[in-house]
């Protein structure tokens, strides 16, 4: 039998004009759609009983990403990585296709070496090795963000932004105590640290492109105007106190121009400010609303909301000024525009009747999809790699962050407690 | 002319003469069964007058001329008479010879007319003779042409039987042929089959182990190659074109290590050691 369809098939191969050196073609089309399973073992070695641990800030790094499958340590094997050897026989069954392990060496007082590795056990080889050096126990954070960014960045392609930051503005207190923050936190929330207290009003802090300074608005004059300040050293100064609004403050990509919403002429338009002669441009003129301008990545074009057909839309001008024209068309409301830092998607504020939402939209294609299922969503800021976005939630009547994978597949609410929170913004990287 | 007058005497006695001849030449010559004038006498008279006077020659010859002419008128008479009667004989003759030619030709027209029928009679006889000669010859050359057309049929028959028998054996060829030729693409839609089955596990197994990343992009798809040795285990991934992020080509590439070892053909011979798969979610 075996003997006939060998002969048989030794005919067929050349019947078929094949051979055993032709290539087979297979056609792939049919695939899961999933986030990437990884195995975060804990890391060993001489680790204080902190209450948190550097594989927790990983862990909740990827999980939070929308990209990755952070499995838990009952998913795996027995004496799957042993101290010297890697059984990756064991790993494989468990469909697990990353493994991030971790020592902690210490080397001194509040001294620590972190070494980790990220092995692919799907080809069963190790991936990188990595060692941090020099970290106290008050980096752990730090260091779990710079893991995260190097694992994400090893199995996506894509630059991690775990390490990078958010700004946004913090409300605690009531009537005559409330007190306003400008607030710049780690990118998963911790580690916030009030940079500019005010009694009075402050709004949309804005990055410039370097990530060092914030622009952001005041009342403490009793106006709006508008202030730019050095995170890291905390100087401030004022950049515009117009008569009427002074509002919504954006950096152009090389950092040169300030895009700011005045009512100088009359109603709220889109201005442009040199911030080294601080000469005005108008770029906007309409007797609507027009504000919440950002810039396209390439620098020719702002984006921004106006109610001049009687909805609230997005529309896009050119840096030269002209006409406008409308981006958003699908619900009655599209509003607080950022775009992608690739330029191609934009997020934005939307609601068509059942609240206010987190929306993402493809600019060439019109393809708009929703990401959150909020009531009252506002502010979405993208992550420098353009993955993830943030946002304000409202929660009991209460601001808090959250966060959005750009596919929509995560989201997460971010460490806030006790706040009431507006307008974050996530900052540029910072190399 | 004068000389012609002088001799005008002798002329008219010689007309005379001549007319009496003549006229006796007639007679003799009309009625061979009257009696002939002596002619003699008349020579010898006229020889006579020369010697004889003149006068009394006149009246001798007024005398001999009123004779003659009585003669000449009682022979007029009779010669009228004669005629008459000759004419009157020849009518009858005439009538006789026209009763005669009537009676012959009446019965010439039944001789004819005999005759006719008779021809007629004959004619038929010929005619039914050259009918009957005809038909036979008709029957005949039927007969021939039936014969020729038998044999022509015959011919055709034969040749019609060969034709059949070529015809089958060239249909039994045929049938061979595409007997061998259904063998042959059986055999070979088998192997197609094989090979086919031989595709599907492998993508099968490709296809539960690729997880795309999550926000790939809608135009997004890979071309890889693929080295496997004989128990299918995979020694080398090419990726030789890819659109689309990173992300969905290292999905890609991690799909095939992942589905190592690769399912092995249903027959060694289908082995392909070198594989070339085309990721794309559009085709789907």
């Amino acid at each position: 039998m075996s003997g006939v369809l060998r002969i048989g098939a030794l005919l067929l191969l050349w019947l078929l004009g094949s051979s055993a050196h032709a290539v087979l073609e297979i056609d792939i089309t049919e695939g899961i759609e999933g986030a990437l399973p990884i195995a975060i073992a804990a890391f060993t070695g001489e680790a204080d009983n902190d209450s948190e641990t550097i594989e927790e800030v990983v862990r909740n790094d990827l999980r939070r990403s929308g990209f990755f499958d952070v499995l838990e340590s009952r998913y795996f094997p027995q004496g799957g990585n042993g101290a010297s050897a890697m059984n990756y026989a064991a790993w494989r069954e468990t469909g697990i296709e990353s493994l991030l392990t971790g020592e902690i060496i210490r080397t001194g007082e509040d001294q620590y070496r972190i070494e980790f590795r990220l092995f692919d056990l799907v080809r069963q080889r190790r991936l990188s090795g990595h060692a941090i050096s020099s970290v106290s126990r008050q980096d752990v954070r730090k260091v779990g963000h710079k893991i995260s960014d190097i694992v994400y960045e090893t199995l996506t392609g894509v630059r991690g932004a775990f390490s990078t930051q958010i700004a946004y503005i913090s409300t605690t207190g009531e009537a005559a105590n409330r007190k306003f923050e400008l607030r710049v936190a780690d990118a998963d929330g911790h580690h916030a640290r009030t940079i500019f207290s005010s009694s009075n009003q402050l709004m949309s802090p804005a990055w410039s492109p370097d990530g060092k300074r914030l622009a952001y608005v005041s009342f403490e004059k009793g106006n709006s105007a508008i202030y730019v300040q050095d995170v890291k050293e905390g100087r401030r100064f004022m950049v515009s106190a117009q008569p009427g609004i002074n509002s919504a403050p954006a950096w152009s990509p090389d950092g040169r121009y300030l895009a700011l919403t005045l009512s100088i002429d009359g109603s709220a338009d889109i201005y442009l400010m040199d911030t080294r002669t601080r000469r005005l441009k108008r770029l906007t003129r309409d007797m609507s609303i027009d504000t919440e301008p950002c810039w396209m990545p390439d620098s020719k074009a702002l984006l921004f909301t106006s109610d001049r057909s009687n909805e609230t839309q997005v529309y896009r001008v050119s840096v030269r000024g002209g006409r406008a024209k409308r981006v958003t068309f699908e619900g009655r409301y599209n509003a607080a525009p950022d775009v992608s830092p690739d330029g191609r998607h934009i997020t934005f504020v939307h609601n068509n009747g059942n609240g206010f939402r987190i929306a993402v939209m493809n600019l060439r294609t019109g393809d708009m999809r929703v990401l959150t299922p909020g009531r009252l969503d506002e502010g979405p800021s993208y992550a420098p790699n353009g993955k993830m976005i943030i946002y304000a939630a409202s929660e009991r009547r209460r601001g808090v962050l959250a966060a959005v994978s750009a596919n929509g597949r995560a989201g997460q609410k971010l460490h806030t407690a006790g706040q009431d929170v507006r307008a974050p913004a996530w900052s540029p990287f910072r190399d | 002319m004068r000389k012609t007058d002088r001799h005008l005497p002798l002329s008219i006695a010689i007309a005379v003469l001549v007319h009496v001849v003549a006229i006796g030449l007639l007679a003799v010559g009309f009625q061979f069964s009257e009696k002939i004038v002596p002619v003699p006498n008349v020579v010898i008279n006229t020889v006579k007058a020369k010697v004889v006077d003149a006068s009394e020659l006149e009246r001798i010859e007024q005398r001999r001329l009123k004779e003659l002419r009585q003669e000449e008128l009682k022979r007029k008479q009779r010669l009228q008479e004669k005629r008459r009667l000759a004419e009157q004989k020849a009518k009858k003759e005439k009538e006789r010879q026209a009763a005669l030619k009537a009676e012959q030709a009446r019965k010439q027209a039944a001789l004819e007319k005999k005759k006719r029928a008779e021809e007629a009679r004959k004619a038929a006889k010929l005619k039914k003779a050259a009918e009957a000669k005809r038909l036979a010859e008709k029957k005949k050359a039927e007969e021939a042409r039936r014969k020729a057309a038998q044999k022509k049929r015959k011919q055709e028959e034969r040749a019609i039987e060969q034709q059949r028998l070529a015809r089958l054996e060239k249909e039994e060829a045929e049938i061979q042929a595409a007997e061998q030729e259904a063998r042959r693409l059986q055999q070979s839609r088998r192997a197609r089959h094989l090979i086919a089955q031989y595709q599907d596990a492998i993508r099968s197994k490709i296809e539960r182990n690729w997880r795309r990343p999550l926000d790939y992009q809608s135009n997004a798809w890979c071309r890889v190659f693929v080295r496997q040795d004989s128990v299918g285990s995979i020694q080398d991934v090419v990726v030789e074109e890819c659109i689309g992020s990173e992300a969905f080509r290292k999905s890609v590439e991690k799909a095939v290590w992942k589905s190592a070892p690769l399912p092995l053909p249903p027959s060694p011979e289908l082995f392909h050691q070198e594989l070339r798969f085309t990721f794309d979610p559009r085709a789907s």
